[in-house]
């Protein structure tokens, strides 16, 4: 019995953004949560979400919180999997979501 | 120089004086003292010894051993840092084995298995040199070769060397054992004595006495009383009811009979062949009854093995067998006496509900005899030859006397039965008894015999009618046995009581008869009287009636002197100026009895002064002929109350409206002639029927079988004499008051046997609404109760259909004048007409007419105890035109209605006990269990009491997985009971012993101890989890089924064996095997599930066959719902209990996985189910969507459902292909009404609202054990 595979990558070049990749569940939200605190540059932070093959309402819940103590951005591209999910919860009207990582600013 | 002391003291100190004289006080190597102690100092070997030789003993301690050695008091010296032990002859006896030893060794190698109770007081003396001082203290020392209890009380004190240091422990010392153990055992015994205070039955004795014994652990470790059964010994209670075999051959027991005159004997016994673990020493004993030599029971008590079982030990025992046995005799005789009590009370009953029986049996065919004999008597048309009407009437005599008779028979039983309350009113009671005593004047008069009263009033409450009775019976009687001379009633008043007295100068009744006339059916052998008549059982009823006043009635006669007859009745009221006028109005019975009487004094009888029924004397007359409409009124009408009508029609129309008791009809009439009418009111309900009497010019025999033959009830032809006519109606009068009389009886009777069969309030509602509409046409019917605080009427069923605006009767607040005034003031109302009475009701009467009614009325209910708890209120479509009449029969029906609801309340309440027995019993524990299951429990909708159906899954060691499914024979709390101890029983031996083969045994022992529980069925299976292999075995239970995914299933038919306890059998149970591989669901249920009135078990199995086949792929909890509503849908006669469970896998159309609820099992589970969804024609999107919402909605199960932390429950996923669909299910097995929905958790609305988006349909259900979250999806390829 394992926590679900998961790994947060700093994205070269670009402070306070980092690649999430794997799957983010109840099982190891606290690890997500662990693995990008300090992240924040200038309270910024930017997660590409891209390599997430699975994130439900545990993590939801997670990067929601996470908006509300950090300037939260999310890359999601039109074909992550992770994308269809944050449609249907309109998670873009909360954190801003950009289909790629330059787009975020 | 002080005088010596007397006492032991002195004679002790003497002795050491005289030792002193005879030994060199300095001298270190002789004899101190005598005795053997003093020899064994003197000649140990001390110098090899830290104390070093005697001789270099300082005089302190040479003082000290020197005084001890010569106290008879048990005492020591522990000598030297190293306490090396020095002491007396008294306390060699005291420590037995251990001397002679102990001489000059340590205290603590001598003393190792006490000294950690001992150790630190000795500590506390040599360090801090104090003294310590303990009593009683409990040693378990080894002096006799054992471990023994012991109880010393002493003390410790410094030996202190002449320069003040401590250099020893100085102690004397009282052994207590015998003193504290037997006080303990005589407490025991007192103990027991009083827990045996009040036997009641035998069962209760075994289960007081140990209980009480369990107290005495020191002494008796456990106990077992065991009880005789069926020439076995079964264990009727124990301290530990798994260490005793539950039955025994009496053998091993105690002897073959016990010896003469004895009630107990003592065998020593080996314990393996009464325990069945364990192994201590036992002692048992037979309990007889020394009368009888009959054997009471068996005790069996452990022994204290630290205790020797000594004198004092057997006989503490033998009192303790002996208090039990004494008991055992007297709830036995207590037992015999109840069972024969019981038997005639039994006896009683059914002899009251013989006489009930007969009584109504009775009544119907005198009645048929007395109408013709009546209309013969009457017939003025045809009148009676002088010698037939002689013998007619001697016939009609007679008839209506055995009416009176069965009537009497009838009062007796229903007083018998208690269904006979007085209705207690306050009645001027000495006014009442002259007017009643005025009524049997004329009959004394003309019998030549003197009627003086002496009446005194006093206001006393009484039921009027029975008290009419009571007086008409005693005067009968008086009248009956006395031929000439007087009969005196005299009343008065004695203080708070009231006295009728009945004196007469008759006969007399023989002395050894006056005890007995009072008795039922014993008519005493008396002189002559006027008639040989009497049944023996007036005297009775009047006996019964005043004892139901807490009354009393007292006899004395002397023959040839005259009788007297005294009855005292209680409840006189102080100021008795309130009371009313006594109203007299006899009722047909006491009408009767006067006839009777007047009939031994040759006097014709007079017709009744009113029979106290509420119809009044109408009559209709019917003719198109004016003049002759005009004649009929006026001669009718000075006798009835009359009205006319033009022509059949406009009868109808009266006879609706006025509901005459006579319609006297023209034959030949325009429209609808008479014939037509008759026939047309023939078809009225017999309570509303008027007789028709038709009148015609067509005299003649044919003309007559006309009209009988259209349904008249009587024929005049014209010309008829006044008188004729008269004469035709008075008898029509009574006959149709005779037969409205026998249809209300009917009808009453009818409502009576319909709201004995009513289960809810609603039904109670329905059956007294359908007989109101029946019998008074109401439109609406409804019950009120009034709620805790007395404020508000909630209305609690209705029947008629009122409109949609019924909510403004719903809750009602008690001064709505109707319903609500009624429950109130505790009195019946009836609004005859609203629109006329708009104004006394406005809030009320639009509502109501509103609904089409016209006139409402209501009445208390009562319950028995005559507190008021609603009302029963009615409405009519029309203004009422008796509201006499509709007052009573509404008080009727309330009073009926209240017997109801008391009823279905307390069954409602023993319900809601057995419900939530219920429910507690069938949470399935299945912490462990790695599997699906699935259970459901559906009540039969006939019988809303809840069944002995049960279902029970428990996890065992080493991955196995008990099974069981049961049913108890019977309903309700016993059979919920039963069920409840049977499955506990079940679940105690699984984890000892969880073998299929060894449950059906044990099962059956526990079984044959409880009457109830006979003629159970069970199925049990072990399931390996691991090798997915079941074992099981059935006792009397339909078999259970295997499907597999594929549809094939296969009958668990396998080791069959009997029901419980219903055969003897020693043969072990044949075990069935199969496997619950590949998906395979095993199915148990109770026959409720198959099992269909008029049809074999092997149909309703090929049914489920069928049903399961097709649903086989299905999640468990869809499963166990589809199987039971195709099964049941149609409606079920018994109890369905089901169980379904399949093991975790994947394979062609199904997916199961069972995680425990850890968050950590999340993602492989989930990685599990994208495999499997792997292999279905899914695109990688529609799996990924199926992945989250069955992702989210385990979850939300283990965060939810998955129990606390410290006691995680599984969470199973299921899944499958149907159809078309992906289905799904997320069990949890949390306890119930957790909805995984709340507005106040984001996160879980989040959940839920990814869930609803990935699938097609999310559906949650609650259920009892736990929730469950059905997920299902279109699959497009």
């Amino acid at each position: 019995m394992t926590a679900a595979p998961l790994t947060v990558e700093l994205v070269a070049g670009r402070s306070g953004a980092a690649r999430v990749e794997g799957e983010v569940d109840a099982s190891n939200v606290a690890r997500l949560a662990t693995l990008t605190e300090g992240l924040a540059q200038d309270g910024r932070v930017t997660l590409v979400l891209d390599g997430l093959r699975y994130l439900d309402s545990a993590g939801f819940a997670f990067l929601i919180e996470l908006a509300g103590r950090v300037d939260l951005r999310l890359v999601a591209g039109p074909g992550a999997v992770v994308r269809r999910a944050m449609d249907i919860l309109a998670l873009g009207e909360l954190i801003p979501v950009f289909d790629q990582l330059d787009d975020a600013g | 120089m002080p005088t010596p002391m007397p006492g032991t003291e002195g004679q002790n100190s003497g002795k050491v004086t005289r030792a002193h004289m005879q030994t060199d006080d300095d001298r270190l190597d002789g004899a101190w003292a005598p005795g053997e102690m003093a020899a064994r100092v003197a000649s140990f070997d001390w110098a090899s010894t830290p104390l070093g030789p005697l001789d270099s003993w300082t005089p302190a301690m040479r003082t000290v051993v020197r005084a001890l050695l010569a106290s008879r008091f048990p005492m020591f010296l522990w000598a030297g840092p190293e306490l090396l032990h020095i002491y007396n002859d008294a306390y060699a006896e005291v420590i037995g084995a251990k001397h002679p030893g102990a001489v000059g060794r340590p205290a603590a190698a001598v003393w190792a298995e006490i000294w950690d109770d001992v150790g630190p007081l000795a500590g506390q003396v040599m360090d801090r040199g104090e003294t310590t001082w303990a009593e009683d203290l409990r040693l378990v020392m080894q002096r006799g070769g054992f471990a023994e209890e012991t109880y010393f009380t002493f003390s410790y004190s410094p030996f202190h060397e002449d320069d003040g240091t401590v250099n020893g422990v100085f102690c004397a010392v009282t052994e207590t054992t015998h003193r504290v153990v037997g006080e303990r055992r005589l407490l025991a015994v007192e103990e027991l004595a009083a827990a045996l205070g009040e036997p009641t039955s035998v069962v209760e004795v075994a289960r007081a006495s140990v209980s009480a014994l369990r107290r005495s652990g020191a002494d008796l470790p456990v106990a077992a009383l065991y009880l005789p059964a069926d020439g076995q010994a079964t264990l009727g209670a124990s301290t530990d009811r798994s260490a005793f075999r539950p039955r025994l051959d009496p053998a091993r027991l105690g002897p073959a009979g016990p010896p003469p005159g004895a009630r107990r004997s003592w065998r020593p016994t080996t314990p393996t062949e009464i325990l069945e673990y364990e192994d201590r020493p036992l002692a048992c004993a037979e309990l007889a009854d020394p009368a009888t030599q009959e054997t009471l029971g068996w005790l069996v008590v452990g022994l204290n093995q630290q205790r020797p079982f000594d004198v004092g030990y057997r006989s503490f025992v033998d009192a303790v067998a002996a208090r039990i046995a004494d008991a055992l005799i007297t709830a036995t005789a207590i037992e015999t006496e109840r069972r024969r009590f019981e038997a005639l009370a039994e006896l009683d009953r059914a002899k009251t509900a013989f006489f009930n029986n007969v009584s109504h049996e009775f009544r119907t065919p005198l009645t048929l005899l007395l109408g013709p004999l009546a209309d013969a008597l009457a017939d003025v048309d045809h009148p009676l030859p002088d010698e037939q009407r002689e013998r007619v009437e001697v016939a009609h005599r007679n008839g209506r006397r055995m009416v009176r008779l069965v009537d009497m028979l009838l009062d007796s039983a229903r007083i018998d039965a208690g269904h006979l309350r007085p209705a207690l009113e306050p009645t001027a009671l000495g006014r009442l008894t002259a007017d009643l005593a005025s009524v049997f004047r004329s009959a004394f008069e003309r019998s030549g015999v003197v009627l003086e009263t002496q009446i005194e009033d006093a206001e006393v409450d009484v039921d009027a009618a029975m008290w009419e009775t009571i007086v008409l019976n005693l005067l009968s009687n008086a009248l009956k046995f006395t031929v000439a001379g007087s009969v005196t009633v005299r009343t008065e008043r004695a203080g708070d009581t009231f006295r009728l007295i009945v004196r007469d100068t008759g006969v007399g009744i023989d002395p050894e008869e006056v005890d007995h006339v009072l008795d039922r059916f014993h008519r005493a052998v008396r002189r002559q009287g006027r008639s040989a008549e009497g049944s023996g059982i007036g005297l009775a009823v009047v006996k019964s009636l005043v004892e139901l006043h807490d009354g009393t009635i007292a006899i004395t006669s002397e023959v040839d002197e005259g009788t007297e007859v005294t009855v005292t009745l209680p409840g006189v009221r102080r100021n008795a100026a309130a009371a009313p006028p006594p109203r007299l109005a006899l009722s047909t019975a006491s009408s009767a009895l006067l006839d009777e009487a007047a009939s031994w004094v040759d006097l014709p009888p007079e017709g009744a002064t009113g029979d106290g029924e509420h119809w009044p004397d109408r009559v209709l007359v019917v003719d198109d002929n004016a003049d002759m409409r005009r004649y009929l009124v006026t001669l009718l009408g000075s006798q009835w109350e009359v009205r006319s009508a033009r022509g059949g029609d406009e009868a109808l129309t009266a006879v609706e409206s006025w509901d005459p008791l006579v319609v006297v009809s023209d034959v030949m009439m325009p429209g609808l002639d008479g014939l037509e009418l008759s026939r047309r009111l023939r078809s009225r309900p017999e309570h509303r029927r008027p007789l028709t009497l038709l009148v015609s010019a067509r005299a003649g025999p044919g003309s007559t079988e006309d009209g009988m033959a259209a349904g008249a009830d009587a024929y005049l032809g014209k010309p008829f004499t006044a008188v004729a006519l008269r004469r035709r109606v008075e008898i029509l009068v009574g006959r149709a008051r005779d037969q409205r009389r026998a249809a209300t009886a009917a009808d009453w009777q009818a409502l009576r046997a319909a709201l004995g069969e009513a289960e809810t309030l609603d039904e109670v509602v329905r059956v007294v609404h359908e007989h109101l509409v029946e019998v008074q046409r109401a439109a609406h019917t409804g019950l009120w109760l009034l709620d805790a605080g007395r404020r508000r009427m909630a209305l609690v069923s209705a029947g008629g259909a009122l409109p949609e605006t019924t909510a403004t009767f719903d809750d009602i607040p008690v001064d709505t004048p109707i319903p609500a005034g009624a429950a109130t003031a505790g009195e019946t109302v009836v609004v005859a007409d609203l629109i006329a009475c708009r104004r006394d009701f406005p809030s009320m009467v639009p509502a109501l007419a509103a609904h089409g009614c016209q006139a409402t009325g209501a009445a208390p209910v009562v319950r028995s105890d005559g507190v008021v708890i609603g009302a029963l209120g009615v409405s009519w479509p029309a203004p009422l035109q008796d509201e006499q009449v509709t007052a009573a029969a509404l008080e009727s029906a309330a009073a009926l209605v209240a017997g109801s609801v008391e009823r279905v309340r307390s069954r409602d309440a023993e319900r809601t006990v057995a419900e939530g027995l219920q429910d507690r019993l069938l949470r399935v524990d299945l912490r462990d269990c790695r599997a699906a299951v699935a259970v459901r429990y559906q009540p039969a909708n006939r019988d809303l009491y809840v069944g002995g159906d049960w279902y029970d899954a428990f996890a065992l060691d080493q991955g196995r997985v008990g099974l069981a499914v049961g049913d108890v024979v019977g309903h309700g709390v016993r059979a919920a009971a039963t069920m409840a101890e049977l499955r506990s029983a079940m679940a105690g031996v699984a984890m000892v012993d969880g073998r299929p083969e060894s449950m059906l045994g044990i099962l059956d022992r526990v079984a044959r101890r409880r009457r109830d529980a006979a003629g159970t069925t069970v199925f049990y299976g072990v399931l390996e989890v691991e090798d997915r292999a079941l074992s099981y075995v059935t006792a009397g239970h339909p078999p259970a089924v295997v499907a597999a995914p594929d549809g094939s299933v296969e009958l668990l038919d396998d080791g069959r064996s009997w029901p419980l306890a219903t055969r003897e059998s020693d043969r072990p149970p044949w075990v069935g095997r199969t496997l619950l591989a590949g998906g395979r669901v095993l199915v148990l249920f109770t026959d409720g599930l198959v099992e269909r009135r008029h049809e074999s078990l092997d149909a309703g199995l090929d049914r489920l066959r069928l049903v399961l086949g097709d649903r086989a792929h299905l999640p468990t909890a869809l499963l166990a719902d589809e199987v039971v509503e195709a099964l049941t849908g149609d409606g079920h006669d018994d109890d369905v209990a089901l169980l379904a469970l399949r093991l975790p896998g994947a394979g062609d159309r199904w997916f199961t996985d069972v995680v425990t609820s850890e968050l950590e099992s999340i993602p492989a589970s989930r990685h599990r189910l994208a495999e499997w969804l792997r292999t279905l024609p899914l695109d990688d999107r529609a799996r990924a969507d199926v992945v989250l919402a069955i992702g989210e909605a385990t979850t939300n199960a283990i965060e939810h459902g998955g129990g606390s932390l410290d006691r995680r429950l599984p969470v199973s996923i299921e899944a499958c292909v149907d159809g078309p669909d992906l289905v799904a299910t997320v069990q949890d097995r949390g306890g119930w009404q957790r909805l995984p929905e709340s507005p106040h958790d984001e996160h879980r609305g989040r959940g839920l609202a990814l869930m609803r988006a990935m699938v097609d349909d999310v559906a949650l259900r609650a259920g009892r054990n736990g929730s469950c979250v059905v997920l299902r999806r279109r699959m497009t390829p």
